[in-house]
């Protein structure tokens, strides 16, 4: 096949890629003879292979950039709510201390409502819920947890360290109404 | 054209799109995922004709499209719409763009005119694809990729004819 047929096929992208290569090195041994065939040698220099850059390895970077949404599993809450009971705890002893000179006492009343604290979460056990709901208040959200017995138990939730952990604050226990 | 190959790319093509999909909207990255795509099929045609030995062709693929998306973030972190990606370069540098002659300056320009899709295509052909692996590759049809190649010819014809 001559050099005009090989163009013709060309331009109609007819041509194998073969026939492409051939083309090309034609015009390494025989100059373009018109301004046809010059602008086809113009249009092969033009348009060059691509070539692939190195690739670093970097999946560990990707996974880490896109770290599934973990849930936290119910057990999960107990962790949390014996981990807010010790953080509590750890006051109560702390405060108990005698006074260090400089630091003003706490309030009696401060120690009571700690103790309420921490014997409010201790009557609290997720397993013996029948249910618990959850209301979206700002970051956190409102937990009431429904006893079998009728009781309601209500505390507000609020994520620390971007969820990692949580601040539990009991606000109430009350007696369904039959 | 070997058939086993165009199969391959057409069956691994979806779980590479989703891959690149999941980064570019974990990390906000504004670009196309299937500029990532096309580089990570051709980087497997790549190493089949170089004849590379891939035990899990999936596994690789998802690896190198790992790879891919972060070296694209690393080199422009959340990058504008339509920009040309730069896996598709030739690979020539600033100094060597300097050398260049004015005819081939003006015939970057040609090409520049092109639409990004229908360049690519050209430079795919030219890199030594066939039609059906170009098609593969793309996700678009043979027809399409031959009409496409077809017309960017006859109209870089006519502007390389005026020069």
């Amino acid at each position: 096949m001559d050099r005009k047929d090989l163009i013709r096929l060309y331009l109609d992208a007819e041509t194998t890629c073969e026939q492409e290569q051939e083309l090309a090195a034609s015009f390494a041994t025989t100059p373009p003879a018109d301004e046809e065939e010059m602008a086809v040698y113009r249009m092969l220099q033009a348009v060059r292979p691509i070539k692939l850059p190195e690739l670093p390895e970097a999946a560990d970077e990707y996974d880490r950039m896109v770290k599934p949404v973990k849930v936290r599993p119910f057990y999960t809450w107990g962790l949390s709510l014996a981990g807010v009971a010790a953080a509590i705890a750890a006051v109560v002893l702390h405060t108990g201390k005698p006074d260090t000179p400089g630091i003003p006492a706490t309030p009696q009343n401060d120690y009571t409502e700690l103790i309420q604290q921490i014997a409010f979460l201790s009557n609290f056990n997720p397993a013996e819920a029948e249910n618990l709901e959850f209301k979206p208040v700002g970051d956190g959200f409102v937990m009431t947890a429904h006893f079998p017995d009728g009781h309601t138990a209500s505390y507000i939730l609020t994520p620390l360290d971007g969820g990692e952990s949580f601040n539990l604050v009991a606000l109430n226990q009350e007696k369904d109404h039959p | 054209m070997d058939k086993t190959l165009e199969i391959e790319l057409a069956e691994i093509r979806p779980k590479v799109l989703a891959t690149a999909r999941k980064f570019f909207r974990a990390s906000r990255l504004d670009g196309d995922p299937e500029d990532v795509v096309q580089e990570v099929l051709l980087r497997l045609w790549v190493a089949r004709r170089d004849g590379v030995q891939i035990r899990n062709v999936e596994a690789w693929a998802v690896s190198t499209t790992k790879n891919s998306c972060i070296s694209l973030w690393r080199k422009k972190g959340p990058v504008r719409s339509g920009v040309y990606p730069e896996w598709l370069s030739d690979g020539r540098d600033a100094s060597s763009l300097i050398e260049q002659s004015e005819a081939e300056r003006m015939a970057d320009k040609a090409l520049e005119r092109l639409p990004a899709g229908t360049r690519r295509l050209l430079q795919l052909r030219a890199t030594g694809l066939s039609l059906d692996e170009i098609a593969a590759i793309t996700g678009r049809t043979k027809g399409g990729v031959k009409t496409a190649i077809s017309v960017a010819r006859q109209e870089l014809m006519k502007t390389f004819k005026t020069k």
